[in-house]
């Protein structure tokens, strides 16, 4: 009797690993921490777990983080899917991280948004501007911020805060320096110098990290800094009076992007997951709680909506993009000049 | 006579943590150092080659030179104030009720039970332009109020003194408890103050106590990084934060192995200076000290 009881949970037991198993292919996805983790995780994850019975592992991290990481498992992957700015994932591709995209997805979306010849493919933009908190501004009577050299401004003095040349919002920052003072992706000669000698001495701090902007901003340290629409709307959602600046030089366009990567577990499951990123139902979620404009063509959003993110593309034309090809190339030098010139 | 098994027992014994170190230390280590030789390309990644490349750019690197020498001045001014601050503060617990100890203890250990990251997150609002720190300066009308706190090295000195006295603390109230307390009373019966019964009896006992405390806090702040990085914010940058830049940004693997290697060999560097010069020199006096000789 025992020992029949015993075989029998014993084959129970067998046979719930194998349902187990066979219930549970996985997916790691990569991407950004903060309020876009937050909304993958509430919004969009669980509804694609359920439809194709999968579970997804999210991987925080930042761009270069993440792009580090993969760059250190290549050959034994774990991340299925990554999601990186458009600079770093551009980069990803020329190091050969990325798989070709699926046609659907290619087709799907804006031809703007297909990156790296056919590699990897936007899944939101964004811009990078100036950020500003509209309740010190009033209090204070300064007219909101329009140009670029605004962040040169006497009264602003150890009140800005820049992210590093690490992140994104830096390198927009650097080049939009050289481009409005005679120089260009190939040339950021001019922008080091105005980085140096006229925005330098009003940064109190050089800060990547979104969470310590945001505590920044909200303990009234800094009153404005470079940062990105995604990152204000995500501020304005809990309350708190934050607005975004276009300068009249130009915004810079910031993609986020997503690709399957190479030699991942699971490929048919990574290239399922990236489609469903660029789905007008994802997109449209992240427009809402991200103020990601959408990628895909096929996206319609309620009007109130509409009007606060990047939506079609003439708008996408009137924002700045980067030559990110010239930029990567040269980046570690920027980084080298950005250290020793700038960030002091 | 020993026997064969005698002389193998040692052996065996230490076989198991023997192993462990050389696989989970050791080969790293090797590994780090390996990778450090070789050179870096942005398309191609690590190459092939071997040399002394990167060593060589650190050594005519300004930027370095000044990173190297804020890491061993922000650990020496630690040091010095988790020395000043945690040396007596074991003597006033040991001399407490017993009943007090345990709870004081506690406290003192306080900080090491938060999280790096929380307890700097804490340092941020206390000390911002905003902060509670300068608030309470302004409304006490000191003059020049707001200062600047965060940022600054001071700010990276007060995070660090927060969670490295209580290593100082420890180290120093194992060594007074093996101080007898005999010695005590027979000083004060000789007629010394409270004073010189403890510079001149109980510190020169618990001296190993303390070099070993200062020892442990020199090296945990030359080679800490979350807090620099937080408190400090990349314009004072210290070897560790350059180590994570060149391997998670710039993601040039080989200079930041090279970094670390660098960082490595002055921390080791510092340690035997350290144990040469100061204590065994120490150690030399107490033990001239309980033979009678001069003290």
């Amino acid at each position: 009797m025992m020992r029949s009881l015993l075989g029998l949970l014993t084959a129970a037991a067998a046979a719930l690993c194998a349902a187990q198993a066979s219930a549970e292919q996985r997916l790691t996805v990569a991407g950004y921490g903060g309020s876009y983790e937050q909304i993958m995780r509430t919004s969009v994850i669980p509804a694609f777990e359920r439809e194709n019975d999968v579970r997804i592992d999210y991987l925080t991290g930042n761009s270069s983080d993440n792009l580090a990481r993969m760059q250190a498992q290549r050959g034994h992957q774990t991340v299925g899917v990554a999601v990186l700015d458009d600079g770093p994932m551009v980069q990803a591709v020329s190091l050969g991280l990325c798989r070709t995209l699926p046609d659907a997805v290619r087709d799907a979306v804006y031809p703007i948004a297909v990156l790296g010849d056919d590699h990897a493919v936007g899944t939101g933009f964004g811009f990078t501007g100036i950020a500003y908190n509209t309740k010190l501004f009033k209090e204070r009577g300064f007219p909101a911020p329009t140009s670029w050299m605004d962040l040169a401004k006497p009264e602003y003095r150890q009140r800005i805060a820049i992210p590093g040349i690490d992140n994104t919002y830096g390198v927009h920052t650097l080049a939009m320096m050289a481009r409005i003072h005679g120089g260009s992706d190939a040339d950021i000669a001019p922008g080091l110098k105005v980085m140096r000698q006229q925005i330098n001495p009003n940064v109190l701090a050089y800060e990547s990290s979104p969470g310590k902007m945001s505590e920044m901003f909200q303990s009234g340290e800094i009153w404005l800094a470079v940062w990105g629409s995604s990152r204000v709307a995500a501020m304005q959602q809990a309350g708190f009076p934050l607005a975004i600046a276009r300068p009249k030089e130009g915004a810079v366009v910031l993609m986020t992007a997503g690709c399957a990567i190479t030699d991942s577990p699971e490929p048919a499951l990574a290239d399922k997951f990236l489609a469903y990123l660029v789905s007008p139902k994802v997109q449209e979620i992240f427009a809402t709680q991200y103020g990601a404009g959408p990628t895909n063509r096929a996206t319609k959003l309620p009007p109130e909506v509409a009007g606060r993110v990047i939506y079609g593309e003439d708008q996408v034309r009137s924002l700045i993009g980067l030559d990110w090809d010239v930029v990567n190339r040269n980046r570690a030098d920027w980084t080298r000049q950005w250290q020793r010139q700038v960030e002091r | 006579m020993m026997t064969r098994s005698d002389r193998l027992t040692p052996a065996l014994l230490t076989a198991p943590s023997a192993l462990v170190y050389a696989g989970a230390l050791l080969v790293p280590l090797a590994g780090v150092l390996a990778l450090s030789l070789h050179g870096f390309d942005f398309e191609k990644g690590v190459l092939p080659g071997w040399g002394l490349a990167n060593y060589q750019d650190l050594f005519t690197d300004p930027l370095f030179g000044e990173a190297l020498a804020r890491t061993f001045r922000i650990a020496g001014l630690t040091t010095l104030i988790c020395l000043l601050v945690g040396v007596p503060e074991a003597w006033i617990i040991h001399r407490m009720d017993p009943r007090w100890r345990g709870p004081m203890l506690l406290v003192v250990v306080g900080p090491l039970l938060v999280s790096v990251v929380v307890r700097n997150f804490g340092w941020m609002v206390l000390l911002g332009t905003n902060g509670l720190v300068n608030q309470a300066l302004t409304a006490l009308h000191v003059p020049g109020a707001p200062f600047r706190l965060m940022f600054t090295e001071l700010a990276v000195v007060i995070g660090l003194v927060h969670v490295m006295v209580p290593l100082v603390v420890l180290s120093v109230w194992a060594s007074l408890g093996r101080l007898d307390p005999v010695l005590e009373r027979a000083a004060t019966s000789l007629g010394a103050g409270r004073f010189t019964v403890f510079t001149r009896v109980v510190l020169p006992n618990v001296m190993p106590g303390v070099m070993a405390g200062a020892l442990m806090v020199f090296c945990l702040s030359a080679s800490a990084f979350a807090t620099p990085a937080m408190l400090g914010g990349k314009r004072l940058k210290v070897v560790s934060s350059m180590t994570y830049n060149e391997f998670l940004n710039t993601l040039n693997w080989p200079l930041g192995a090279a970094l670390a290697t660098v960082l490595m060999a002055a921390i080791l560097l510092a340690t035997l200076l350290w144990t040469r010069l100061v204590e065994r020199r120490a150690l030399r006096r107490l033990g001239e000290v309980a033979q009678g000789g001069p003290a």
